[in-house]
């Protein structure tokens, strides 16, 4: 588990970063689920373990588009905070499908902090609610937007960790699904879920199918 | 940018950076909007802190549109402020512009860059490029669109003004989103076969996963809400087998 200080430190901010980077400021898409989940778990001391969570929720979320006024799980500092507990508890199937689970729910948690932070914002960042003294006040007032933004994200890493950290134990201790059967469920939920993404580039069944025979053959020349 | 200094043009992009920065349901990216055209405006009104500070409520107020293209509004909105244009009419161009930048932008990053740009990164991760490369190259891939479109949107808007619609649609922006579209299923195809690695020697996992494939492929959309339940669904039987002892 989590236990160095510093560690959870260095998660936080990398948490508040992602909050910032999925809309706010930059949108680099480095708070895509399995990137932020892989480097969470590099910074937790296993980047592979990070990497196989990132995989099973980016395939959750290939097909969220946000357009237009639709509503939609928080990806970014959930991740931070499945990558780094599944690293740090060591990869097993009892932890995958836990941390999962919780990083789904969670990332609606992540998505109701947004909305009240945006809907708070009206007061002092709108010039409809707010007189700007001039561009300076403007200015401090978006950037103490951004500010606000990132100290939300890290407020949810940090909470997160903790209560993750502290269900996770429980749970693995009384986990009853075989390592086998786990893996093939575990693969079978990714297949799915990618297959289904086939649908966002409408149309193109053919290519798709090329896709497929294209993967085929390369696992046929690994052996 | 036309008519505006080197040093104006790296501030409003690097301010494009935070747009959505303060994000409110009021006035949505307006207030972001102001603090991307600030740079300009303080160039256009040097001594006239009046107007500057009208020019700035007047492009603080509601707006919205795709982030990336953000720019190209900015810039066409810098240029007829630069052409002394009404306000009125500004306000006018504002919003017919709004809803086009806000589908072109929709389409062509949310709904094909930035899959097809994920998709690449999970099958080099899938099929066993080391994970840091994997990720660089991701986000390499996905950035260089993506910065791209903000440095070509501000100079292109600069440079059209009131014409900016007009080379919106004469643009190859829509063939790009085809393009995309194209890898993305391409790539969609390659993933799920690599997904399957891990089981493809158990006929059992095999089945499995070809069944659960082929259900997700039909679900399409609203795939999602389906396998979440799957995976709830294994997580209660497998507590329920550990704590009555059947557990494996």
């Amino acid at each position: 588990m989590l236990s160095d200080p510093l560690v959870y430190l260095g998660l936080v901010l990398f948490g508040g970063w992602m909050g910032l980077d999925g809309t706010a400021c930059g949108q680099f898409m480095i708070s895509r689920p399995f990137v932020a989940a892989t480097l969470a778990g590099a910074i937790a001391g296993d980047a592979l373990a990070g990497a196989l969570l990132g995989v099973v929720l980016e395939a959750f979320h290939l097909a969220i588009l946000p357009v237009g006024a639709a509503r939609y799980p928080e990806a970014g500092p959930p991740a931070v905070v499945g990558g780094a507990v599944f690293a740090a508890t060591g990869p097993s199937a009892g932890a995958l499908f836990s941390v999962v689970l919780f990083v789904l729910a969670f990332e609606w948690v992540g998505a109701h902090s947004v909305r009240y932070l945006r809907q708070a914002s009206i007061s002092w960042t709108s010039v409809r609610s707010v007189a700007f003294a001039g561009p300076g006040d403007l200015e401090r007032r978006h950037l103490g937007a951004l500010g606000l933004d990132f100290l939300r994200a890290a407020a949810l890493v940090a909470v997160g960790l903790a209560v993750l950290s502290l269900l996770l134990p429980p749970v693995l201790a009384v986990w009853g699904l075989g390592e086998g059967m786990a893996t093939a469920l575990r693969v079978g939920v990714v297949v799915g879920l990618l297959a289904s993404s086939a649908r966002l580039f409408a149309g193109r069944a053919r290519l798709f199918l090329l896709g497929l025979a294209g993967g085929l053959l390369l696992l046929l020349i690994r052996g | 940018m036309i008519g505006f200094p080197g040093a104006v043009e790296r501030k409003m992009l690097v301010r494009s950076l935070t747009v959505q920065g303060s994000w409110n349901y009021e006035t949505l990216i307006g207030t972001g909007f102001a603090f991307l055209m600030l740079p300009a405006l303080r160039h256009l009104y040097p001594d006239d802190p009046e107007g500057l500070r009208a020019a700035m409520v007047r492009h603080g107020d509601l707006f919205n549109c795709h982030p990336y293209l953000a720019t190209l509004a900015a810039g066409a909105v810098a240029r007829l402020e630069a052409d002394r244009v009404q306000p009125q009419m500004v306000e006018r161009f504002k919003t017919a512009l709004r809803g086009s930048l806000g589908s072109v932008g929709d389409q062509l990053v949310w709904g094909a860059w930035r899959p097809a740009a994920v998709l690449l990164g999970l099958v080099l991760i899938l099929s066993g490029v080391v994970w840091w490369a994997s990720v660089l190259l991701f986000l390499l891939a996905y950035n260089v669109i993506h910065i791209g479109l903000r440095v070509w949107g501000l100079r292109q808007g600069a440079a059209t003004g009131f014409e900016v619609g007009r080379m919106v649609r004469a643009a190859p922006l829509q063939a790009l989103g085809r393009r995309a579209a194209d890898a993305g299923a391409l790539l969609a195809g390659f993933a799920v076969v690599l997904a399957v690695g891990p089981v493809a020697r158990e006929p059992g996992g095999l089945l499995l996963a070809t069944a659960l494939g082929a259900l997700g492929f039909w679900l399409g959309l609203r795939a999602r809400t389906f396998f979440a339940a799957v995976v709830g669904l294994v997580w209660l039987v497998a507590i329920l087998l550990g704590m009555t002892g059947h557990g494996a």
